[in-house]
């Protein structure tokens, strides 16, 4: 069940906001729980077993480790063991078809019959965070949780199901039975819901529109000027889709109760590689950062040899987390050569004046869109293929009629993607807010404070419920409402 | 007092030099969150409202999917998202205030000025349209083959034929369509066109006409649907009586049944919403007037429609036009349909006054509709089918009906332009 369908928005919150709601509180969690895995169980009935099977192995997992800790025996061995289970379980799912296929491209030419294992929705999700779990209990950064259907409903709980953030066990381990739903909470909850929502249908669903007919025609059939309307529009697709979806889910959450650590920090305004990574799906990066990269030393050992193939690791899992192919691994790969240029050359602190910062930026930027090529093309050599286009080295023309289309009918959306993409709405309100506030203490009159708040105040009403229900609209007319994290 | 305040050139320092005390600062805090705490009542009472209120059939419902579920809940999954998603889209019936969405995706779309909106396109002269893909040389084939074997039984038989062409809303000399779109409407037609007059078939493209006579595309067609207007229709009917006496098949028809001066031109202001128009609501570019056209003479005829159980007897105004039709209901009603009682498989029309005792036989698509419809005022039999849904036998109703004239008028290329008149025994 997607966030952006009628069914959610009009069968299943209401249903689960009022069953949450109108339950006594000891019955809530266990409302979320049951609810949670029959929103999973729409996509794909059969693959809640496999969800559930992963739940219950690493709340286990969790109790040995712990039980071992309190009583003075060493839990390493159990915890490798818990992330080696994981580790294949992902593998079994995600990998297994990739890996057979490239052991069937073999000079001996010997065939391994394919297992077409289809990939349950959100596995990487629910096995990083599942995982987390029992890493944490290793560390005894948290003890580990005696009832199971808490587990379960930290791993299943449906807003960050399928598309994230990972949360981690220790941002909602009290949350799970100490939080205190408020108003005001469910408030900023329906809002920041109603923000992603409208990022995922009415930016990144348009931008679709565009990135999608670029991506398929042949590359001397799309000109330089719409193959960069196309990568850039996919640029914008990724990130209001992907964050949209992280601001639902933030914002379902705040609606229970629940607070989620932030997953996006407008990343198109990094500038640097690294300052990128360290906005976008952060929740990922800060997962293979204490998971896996402080683990092999990080960045404080002894030889950049080693610092490169700590780096190395990371960019090549962080790559394949995100789909089992050769285009995943290389943009991962891509990430890794340009952030060990950025931390043996000193980028971009070295950079003093500010028109080489801003040439720097301007790069990342670049670097971040011909990134989403590798990442949307098909394979590999259709990746190469539209990164020609956008060279000229298609012997495609400078521009044509599709360009006029896309800019014609989508240079409102465009412009809205590129502002959305900057903090200007963030700090819009705060500037409104000082603005008021500077008013109370000012010699303003009290009926211009009226007329000021009231207009603020209509505005802050409209501009969400007008959000809701064009994004609404577009769903009613069956709009093109794609899901692209099939691969994660 | 304001004015200058906003005018202070250091905006950053002045507004960091307001402070306010703790107390003061939770006041505002909970004003600040007064509106979102009203969009998240609005939100909450939207989406129960839409979901549990305005479909009533999803409970009607619950018990069958909730019993499904227990025996099989994939089966129970798939209904549900059929028949939910099914109600929540514009083609869906059951939501209620079901335009207003689509009204404000319109209005969103026309303020930023899109020309592309639900598979529609905003022409230059502000007609929405659909666009066409080419057809291909096996089915224009079976068109010219499916119109050769009612032409070859009418020629045998020393009788007419004629194929008409109606023009739909690009025109082929000026297209009016926006950069970086195409259709392949007039060109699928002008090959057909060369196709069946290569055969020998009679053909009447009313693109040529118009084009001739210097009309007007926009003045032709709704803007909102993808008909032409009762205007063209009866344009087009003039053009038919036109052609058969020019060509000797009719005698000269009294003007007193074809000039525009002795029929009613009956608008209804703002009254149609056509089918395009339905798909991108009332403010993208609008509604339109509707003209219900009707003889100033004297008229004195039947109309039969089996399938339908009609079988009336009266005027032209009160048997011909389906005035059932013409009800104001933007979003689920059509206009359209007071001609030709809105594409019936066949209607059989009477008329004893009409000065032409000839039998007619008119097919075609729902374009046919406001020209047939007029037919039986010249001619004082007129049988009219739609293919689309004749379920009878054609070739038994031919030999015994025995056409002086068959005229097919289309608009679209579809199961119709495909018909097999004479299907082997």
């Amino acid at each position: 069940m997607l966030f952006t369908s009628n069914l959610f928005v009009f069968l299943f919150l209401p249903l689960t906001l009022g069953l949450y709601y109108l339950a006594a509180r000891r019955f809530r969690n266990a409302i979320l729980l049951a609810l949670s895995l029959l929103f999973y169980a729409w996509g794909e009935p059969k693959f809640i077993a496999a969800m559930v099977a992963s739940i219950i192995f690493n709340y286990l997992m969790a109790l040995v480790v712990d039980w071992r800790h309190n009583n003075g025996m060493s839990a390493r061995w159990f915890m490798y063991l818990a992330v080696a289970a994981n580790l294949a379980f992902l593998f079994v799912y995600k990998y297994l078809n990739f890996t057979v296929d490239i052991l069937n491209h073999n000079p001996a030419g010997f065939h391994i019959a394919e297992p077409k294992i289809t990939l349950p929705i959100g596995i990487s999700f629910f096995t990083f965070q599942a995982m987390s779990y029992v890493i944490d209990v290793y560390r005894q950064d948290v003890p580990a949780q005696k009832k199971p259907w808490n587990v379960a409903l930290y791993v299943a709980f449906f807003p960050q199901l399928i598309a994230g953030p990972i949360v981690r066990y220790t941002t909602i381990e009290d949350q799970i039975n100490n939080r205190k739903e408020t108003f005001t909470d469910f408030s900023e909850g329906v809002k920041r819901f109603i923000i992603g929502f409208a990022k995922k249908i009415i930016l990144a669903n348009n931008m679709a529109l565009i990135a999608e007919k670029a991506f398929a025609m042949a590359d001397p059939q799309r000109s330089v000027a719409y193959a960069w309307i196309g990568a850039i529009a996919y640029s914008f697709q990724i990130l209001f889709d992907f964050s949209g979806y992280s601001d639902m889910a933030i914002g379902l959450g705040r609606m229970f109760g629940f607070h989620f650590l932030e997953n996006f920090n407008y990343p198109y305004i990094s500038k640097s590689i690294s300052e990128f990574w360290r906005r976008w799906h952060m929740s990922l990066g800060e997962w293979f950062r204490d998971y896996l990269y402080f683990p092999l030393g990080g960045s404080r050992v002894e030889t950049k040899l080693l610092l490169a193939r700590n780096l190395f690791v990371v960019w090549a899992l962080t790559g394949v987390w995100h789909g089992a192919s050769w285009n995943f691994l290389v943009w991962g790969l891509m990430y890794f050569g340009l952030i060990v240029g950025e931390k043996l050359l000193n980028i971009p602190k070295r950079f003093k004046k500010k028109y080489q910062s801003a040439l720097y930026q301007a790069f990342t930027l670049l670097a971040v869109v011909f990134g989403w090529v590798l990442f949307r093309a098909a394979d590999l050599p259709k990746a190469v293929g539209y990164m020609g286009s956008m060279l000229g080295l298609s012997g495609n023309a400078l521009t044509d009629a599709n360009v006029v289309y896309a800019l014609r009918e989508y240079k409102w959306f465009l412009i809205f993607a590129a502002l959305c993409s900057t903090e200007l709405f963030k700090t819009l309100p705060i500037w409104l807010r000082k603005l008021d506030e500077r008013a109370k203490v000012s010699a303003w009159k009290p009926i211009y404070i009226y007329i000021y708040r009231v207009v603020i105040s209509i505005f802050s009403i409209l501009i969400p419920l007008g959000l809701f229900a064009w994004s609404v609209s577009f769903l009613i007319l069956g709009a093109h409402n794609p899901f692209i994290y099939f691969n994660f | 007092m304001i004015a200058v305040r906003i005018k202070t050139p250091r905006p950053i320092q002045w507004i960091a030099e307001a402070t306010l005390s703790a107390a003061e600062k939770a006041k505002d805090s909970s004003i600040a969150a007064a509106p979102a705490k009203a969009v998240a009542i609005v939100f909450v009472a939207a989406i129960f409202f839409v979901g549990y209120v305005t479909l009533p059939t999803t409970f009607v419902n619950l018990g069958n999917y909730l019993k499904d579920a227990a025996i099989d809940f994939t089966k129970a999954r798939d209904t549900i998202n059929t028949s939910y998603n099914g109600m929540l889209t514009f083609t869906g019936n059951p939501i209620r205030h079901k335009g207003a969405y689509i009204n404000v995706n319109g209005f969103m779309a026309r303020i930023m000025g899109q020309r592309v909106m639900n598979e529609r396109v905003v022409l230059d002269n502000g007609n929405l349209e659909g666009m066409t893909g080419a057809v291909s040389a096996d089915a224009r084939k079976k068109i010219v083959n499916s119109a050769l074997q009612i032409y070859n039984a009418q020629k045998e038989r020393g009788k007419h034929y004629l194929f008409i062409i109606a023009p739909h809303k690009v025109d082929k000399y000026n297209p009016g369509l926006p950069a970086g779109v195409t259709t392949s409407y007039n060109t699928n037609w002008d090959q057909i066109a060369k196709e069946l007059t290569a055969e020998g078939i009679p053909v009447l493209d009313l693109r040529e006409l118009v084009h001739n006579e210097g009309l007007d595309y926009a003045s032709l067609h709704y803007k909102t649907d993808h008909h032409w207007k009762a205007e063209a229709g009866f344009w087009a009917y003039q053009k038919i009586i036109e052609y058969f006496t020019a060509n000797g098949a009719i005698p000269a028809v009294d003007s007193l049944y074809t000039d525009d001066s002795n029929f009613n031109f009956k608008v209804y202001k703002d009254r149609f919403l056509g089918s395009d128009g339905k798909r991108v609501g009332t403010t993208y570019v609008g509604v339109d007037d509707f003209t219900v056209i009707y003889p100033k003479f004297d008229t004195n005829m039947s109309v039969k429609i089996t399938s339908s159980k009609i079988d009336k007897a009266g005027s032209f105004y009160d048997v011909a036009l389906n005035h059932g039709a013409n009800v104001l209901n933007y979003f689920n009603n059509s206009p359209y349909g007071i001609y030709g009682y809105g594409d019936k498989d066949y209607i059989q029309y009477r008329n004893e006054n009409a000065p032409i005792d000839l039998k007619i036989v008119s097919y075609g698509d729902s374009y046919g509709n406001a020209t047939f419809t007029f037919l039986p005022l010249v001619f004082k039999t007129c049988d009219e089918y739609d293919f689309r849904h004749f379920k009878g036998n054609f070739a038994q109703n031919y030999k015994d009906y025995n056409p002086d004239i068959v005229i097919g008028l289309f608009s679209g290329i579809g199961d119709n332009t495909t018909y097999t008149f004479f299907p082997a025994k």
